[in-house]
């Protein structure tokens, strides 16, 4: 794209604006433009930062009332409202003083949404631009979530849903040679396999019934801010994310022979709330954070800009191999259904030592609010069932507390479409359908579309985790949560 | 340091003849444009219309232009300026049009003796209006005006067809720029007529609308350097009256932050309005907009049906203020009704527009479609796009009934990736796209 050239009038009105603030610095002093003055205002008018995705400043809100749409209409979590300030309408959190002290999820829909940047997503661009110019850590280490390698495109003039993960391991390579490059889906694997392993073990013993997933860190604020008795049923797995990373800032290190904490790890995300799930403290391995930072899918695009790197013209390239050979059940992470999907695939396999007859359950994918699958096996059925944005799941949870909830897995994803409607992404303007598209397509076209086959996880598993939910897993791999409730 | 520059030729035929006219003396008074031709006065000549000449200009803002002329057309010219005189990065254009205001009655004068030989002749002429100081009308863009002088027996005897349009494009400009170019035209022609000169004297602009009526004198002056063409009656006058029937037309409300399309059927009977019908697509519109437009529409169509106003004559209904956009775009659409006499007809299929709570979008398409098949793709542009062009990108989607495999031409290339990117967004969902 060629540079802006400036107008006359552009020209004139720089002119004028520039003369306002001479003018303006001889009338009032210094003081005027000077940062700390501009700060203290800030603050004054009550900046509000004590939510770890997000942050509000009431100064810039102009009462469109799209946060509230979202927060309490398709969110179905009535934490905004519409109050009125001045006689205008504005923003405002309906039950507390600040994020930290309300029932936010952190699901970051809200940010995606203002128009005004009186509600934004909280930046980790300066951390991450600090690792990079760090000399002390011997690698940078980015992980990018499957449906991230999916929507980054459309920053760039790629048409929604193309993959784009040859070219972000280019990218990667180009952001400097201590940098390495992995797909979340290797993560997706792992928690397929604790998860489908665990789903097992609890089917057989009938317990955890339903027995819910806890890959959304938006899902699991839900149940630890709103609904704690759901506790019990949740998997007891951390995310992809924090799997991977897990390993990163463990069995990377002793396969290099760094040190944990030379190691700096990103994730680029489609997710606000995995910020929140970063910080939380049973994510560390060791006493080192598995994730030094979150990027949403935005931040990223914001990164590459910076640098000048143009993604879509970049040549193809591949990620790192020590975490390779994924599947394409672990890219459907990044879809509705998709864990359910995925999981359902290798519960299959775990339970009967065979592979699934139709390898496609068609019939979890979709936008709808709750999609079901039954998996038929000697006679025994498990009903599978995918629930499609955090408002559709309070009916669900009633179910559960009259103990007429039919389903054996519930898979839970906080924002419509899953990860493909994150709040980290940018706005869409139809069917998360489409995105979807292209996660699909992948997983169709790939050559390993189970997580038990794959290889390279087989290879850690015997090499250094021993089995799923073994021991050593267990420490790495999985975590336990509180009630937080408000 | 002495600032000489040197801008590219208009068309570089006749440098070598360059190097020796830039000694020319050009010396005047401060304030008055001074043209010399071949070093003479240029009152005192007769006939530069046959033949190369140099002519050099002194204008206003001292900066002297020298410049060949041949048979009638500049051929190549150059731009000094005095020491002191610090350019903006704008220099080029400032100097053209120094050029251009230095030659203006000289061409006038000219042409006009040109087309003596007939008895009536149309010229078409454009100018630009470039307005710097727009702070009050932030919807404001350059625009172009477009216009048609009849002369007879070498004389100004008409200037019609007055309309603006959107840079470099056939789409009628906005309509804040419609209202002030209607104001100017309502005065200027006149005073161009009874002055015989296109050189309006700032007294002559109408308040408020200086731009356009200094554009609207530039245009003349710029149609008279042209081809004329034999005048015939029928150009400019009305056709019949308009038939009784429903009309359709659209219209687009710019409001600067989600624009919008506005579409009505105008029944007309006994060549009065009778009736308008609201036909606005599903487009997306922000809250505030529903409501204002809402009430917009209630007191428009109300003011038509109580008005009873001529077809033919029809300007505008009174809107409410405060909702001045909508009312604006509602009566736009009217007109345009009226215009294209095109009759209404429910557009084909099932609209689709994007479905997003918030739309940040440029542009943005309105699909139809039809059979599960894209039938029309209609853009609803942002303020500055190309919606040619954009509509030439959309008929290619049509076309091939996908948006992969497209590419981005190169002008247009972040509205045209919008435009499919959208289309697909929202096509995919309901299963028409792939």
């Amino acid at each position: 794209m060629s540079g802006k050239t400036i107008t006359r009038r552009e020209f004139l009105r720089g002119g004028v604006c520039a003369l306002f603030g001479a003018a303006a610095v001889s009338v009032f002093g210094k003081d005027f433009l000077s940062p700390e003055t501009a700060r203290a205002s800030e603050s004054a008018s009550g900046v509000d930062t004590t939510s770890f995705s997000i942050a509000r400043d009431v100064s810039k809100c102009i009462g469109c009332g799209k946060c509230v749409e979202m927060c309490s209409g398709r969110q179905g979590l009535d934490i905004l409202k519409l109050a009125v300030r001045d006689g205008k309408p504005v923003s405002a959190l309906k039950y507390a003083e600040t994020l930290s002290e309300s029932a936010c999820i952190g699901c970051g829909q809200c940010a995606r949404h203002c128009p005004s940047g009186a509600i934004t997503v909280k930046d980790a661009l300066s951390v991450v631009n600090a690792a990079l110019n760090n000399a002390n850590y011997q690698r940078v280490v980015w992980q990018f979530a499957p449906s991230a390698q999916h929507i980054i495109g459309e920053e760039f003039r790629v048409l929604t849903g193309a993959d784009m993960s040859k070219k972000i391991a280019s990218a990667v390579r180009k952001l400097g040679p201590r940098n390495l490059a992995f797909s979340t889906d290797f993560g997706a694997d792992i928690t397929i396999m604790e998860e489908a392993t665990e789903f097992v073990n609890c089917f057989k013993r009938g317990e955890k019934k339903p027995f819910m997933t806890s890959c959304c860190p938006g899902w699991v604020n839900y149940v630890e801010l709103t609904a704690p008795d759901m506790i019990p049923h949740l998997s007891s797995c951390k995310s992809p994310m924090e799997m991977l990373g897990a390993l990163i800032k463990s069995y990377l290190p002793e396969k290099t022979g760094l040190s944990a904490s030379e190691i700096f790890h990103v994730a680029v995300m489609p997710c606000t709330a995995k910020k929140y799930e970063r910080a939380r403290e049973e994510m560390t391995v060791d006493g080192v954070r598995a994730v030094d930072a979150v990027l949403t899918v935005t931040e990223f695009k914001n990164l590459l800009m910076s640098k000048g790197i143009d993604l879509a013209s970049l040549p193809d390239g591949e990620y790192d191999s020590l975490f390779d050979g994924t599947s394409g059940a672990g890219r459907i992470f990044g879809a509705t259904g998709g864990v359910c999907e995925a999981a359902m695939r290798t519960a299959y396999y775990l339970l009967t030592g065979q592979e699934p007859p139709t390898i496609e359950f068609t019939s979890l994918r979709g936008n709808d609010g709750v999609k079901t699958a039954e998996v038929t096996i000697d006679g025994e059925t498990i009903r599978a069932c995918a629930v499609n944005g955090i408002a559709n799941v309070k009916d669900m949870i009633e179910d559960i507390r009259n103990g007429t909830c039919p389903y054996d897995f519930i898979e839970v994803m906080a924002c419509r479409g899953g990860c493909s409607g994150g709040g980290g992404t940018p706005i869409l303007f139809g069917d998360e359908g489409v995105r979807h598209r292209g996660l699909y397509q992948y997983d169709a076209s790939s050559a390993v579309k189970s997580s038990h086959n794959n290889r390279t996880l087989s290879e850690i598993y015997a090499e250094y985790l021993s089995s799923p939910c073994s021991t050593v897993a267990e420490t790495l791999l999985h975590t336990s949560y509180r009630s937080r409730k408000i | 340091m002495r600032r000489v520059f040197y801008i590219a030729a208009l068309v570089c035929l006749l440098v070598a003849t360059l190097s020796h006219v830039t000694a020319l003396p050009v010396s005047a008074a401060d304030g008055d444009a001074v043209i010399l031709i071949d070093g003479k006065q240029a009152s005192e000549y007769a006939e530069i219309s046959k033949g190369a000449h140099t002519v050099a200009a002194r204008s206003e803002a001292e900066i002297v232009c020298v410049a060949v002329y041949e048979n009638g057309q500049f051929k190549a010219a150059s731009f000094h300026a005095p020491l002191t005189y610090d350019f903006p990065d704008s220099g080029a254009e400032i100097a053209l049009f120094c050029l251009d205001s230095a030659f203006r009655p000289l061409r006038d004068a000219v042409r006009v003796r040109q087309g003596a030989a007939f008895a009536k002749l149309v010229y078409s002429g454009a100018a630009v209006c470039y307005d710097l100081y727009n702070e009050d009308y932030p919807d404001f863009e350059d625009y172009t005006v477009r216009l048609k002088v009849v002369t007879d027996n070498g004389k100004i005897a008409d200037i019609r067809e007055i309309a603006g349009y959107r840079l470099n494009t056939q789409t009628p400009t906005n309509d804040v720029n419609a209202g002030l170019l209607a104001d100017a035209a309502k005065t200027i022609p006149g005073v161009i007529i009874t002055k015989q000169s296109a050189n309006i004297a700032e007294a002559d602009a109408v308040t408020g609308a200086t731009c356009s009526s200094d554009a609207i004198a530039r245009a003349v002056a710029d149609a008279l350097t042209h081809t004329p063409e034999p005048y015939e009656e029928s150009s400019g006058e009305a056709s019949a009256p308009i038939a009784d029937g429903v009309y359709s037309g659209s219209a687009h409300c710019l409001t600067g932050y989600l624009n919008y399309m506005v579409d009505v059927d105008v029944t007309v009977k006994d060549g009065v309005v009778t009736e308008i019908q609201d036909r606005t697509l599903k487009t997306p519109m922000s809250s505030n907009d529903k409501v204002l437009y809402s009430v917009a529409w209630r007191s428009v169509s109300k003011g038509i049906a109580k008005a009873k106003m001529k077809a033919d004559a029809f300007q505008s209904a009174d809107g409410v203020t405060g909702a001045t956009v909508s009312t604006a775009g509602i009566n736009a659409a009217v007109r345009n009704a009226l215009k294209t006499r095109s009759a209404a007809t429910k557009e084909s299929g099932d609209l689709y527009a994007p479905e997003g709570i918030s739309l940040y979008a440029r542009v943005y398409p309105v699909v139809a479609v039809k059979n599960n098949r894209i039938a029309n793709i209609r853009i609803v542009p942002g303020k500055e796009s190309d919606t040619e062009a954009l509509e030439a990108f959309a008929g290619e989607i049509v076309a091939s009934q996908s948006v992969a495999g497209l590419t981005w031409p190169d002008a247009i290339q972040d509205d045209a990736f919008s435009i499919a990117n959208l289309t697909d967004q929202i096509l995919y969902g309901k299963g028409v796209l792939k």
